[in-house]
């Protein structure tokens, strides 16, 4: 199935702002993790780190991803 | 140059804190905060300093998924008034670029005493800085830049 990826910061220096990727059915947060670590290994140390989001709501590495969902990638925070 | 400030008016209760992608007029804010009942006020400014991991600063660009950090600000924003019985509260954190000596964040608190202004104002910004999606690519003097990693208080 196919689910939209956005990300931020330090992570545009491995991946496009925004892109399509297909995953299994029933694939969970840890499984995009890994998947997204074989895609590109140089950001595995940043991804590792990453908060994941959907619907503007944080989600565990047991979520199960749905079909055309947006997941946001959340580097660690930097602001303030 | 004339800078040109954000727009900044007493708001409801619901929308007090902000993303700008403006400067920030403390001043503005400051006089936004008074409350009949607020004995004490406190503002935190954090501002850009010219110096980080040994290099020279020139400035800084934040980003933030805007959505997110605003539901997060003003969720820490009302966790904080209950917790430190608050009259007045508010977090504004800028995006873009901004320049040494200017606030990337402001924090106001106002409450009956100073005790319970003071810890809120901590409380709040400790919160936004470890957990608001929002994050600074420094620019150096050398030309090269670097995305700030965790906190410098770690």
């Amino acid at each position: 199935m196919q689910v939209t990826i956005t990300v931020f910061a330090a992570l545009k220096t491995y991946f496009k702002n925004e892109f399509y990727l297909e995953v299994d059915e029933q694939a969970s947060v840890s499984q995009l993790m890994e998947k997204l670590m074989v895609l590109n290994p140089l950001a595995t140390s940043v991804i590792a780190r990453c908060r994941f989001a959907v619907d503007n709501n944080f989600v565990s590495s047991d979520y199960v991803l749905n079909h055309e969902e947006r997941i946001c990638i959340i580097p660690p925070s930097s602001g303030g | 140059m004339k800078k040109e400030y954000a727009l900044f008016l007493p708001q409801a209760e619901d929308e007090y804190e902000m993303i700008s992608e403006s400067p920030i007029d403390l001043v503005a804010v400051m006089a936004s905060m008074h409350h009949p009942k607020a004995g004490a006020i406190v503002l935190f400014s954090g501002e850009v300093r010219n110096h980080s991991k040994n290099k020279e600063v020139s400035h800084l660009v934040y980003e933030a998924y805007v959505p997110m950090a605003k539901k997060m600000i003003r969720e820490v924003i009302e966790e904080a008034k209950k917790k430190y019985n608050l009259h007045h509260a508010i977090c504004v954190h800028r995006v873009g670029q901004v320049e040494v000596c200017e606030t990337a964040i402001v924090v106001v608190t106002a409450s009956s005493h100073r005790e319970e202004a003071y810890a809120a104002n901590r409380f709040i910004i400790e919160k936004v800085k470890h957990e608001a999606p929002i994050w600074k690519n420094e620019f150096f003097t050398d030309g090269t830049s670097e995305w700030g990693g965790n906190c410098s208080c770690h």
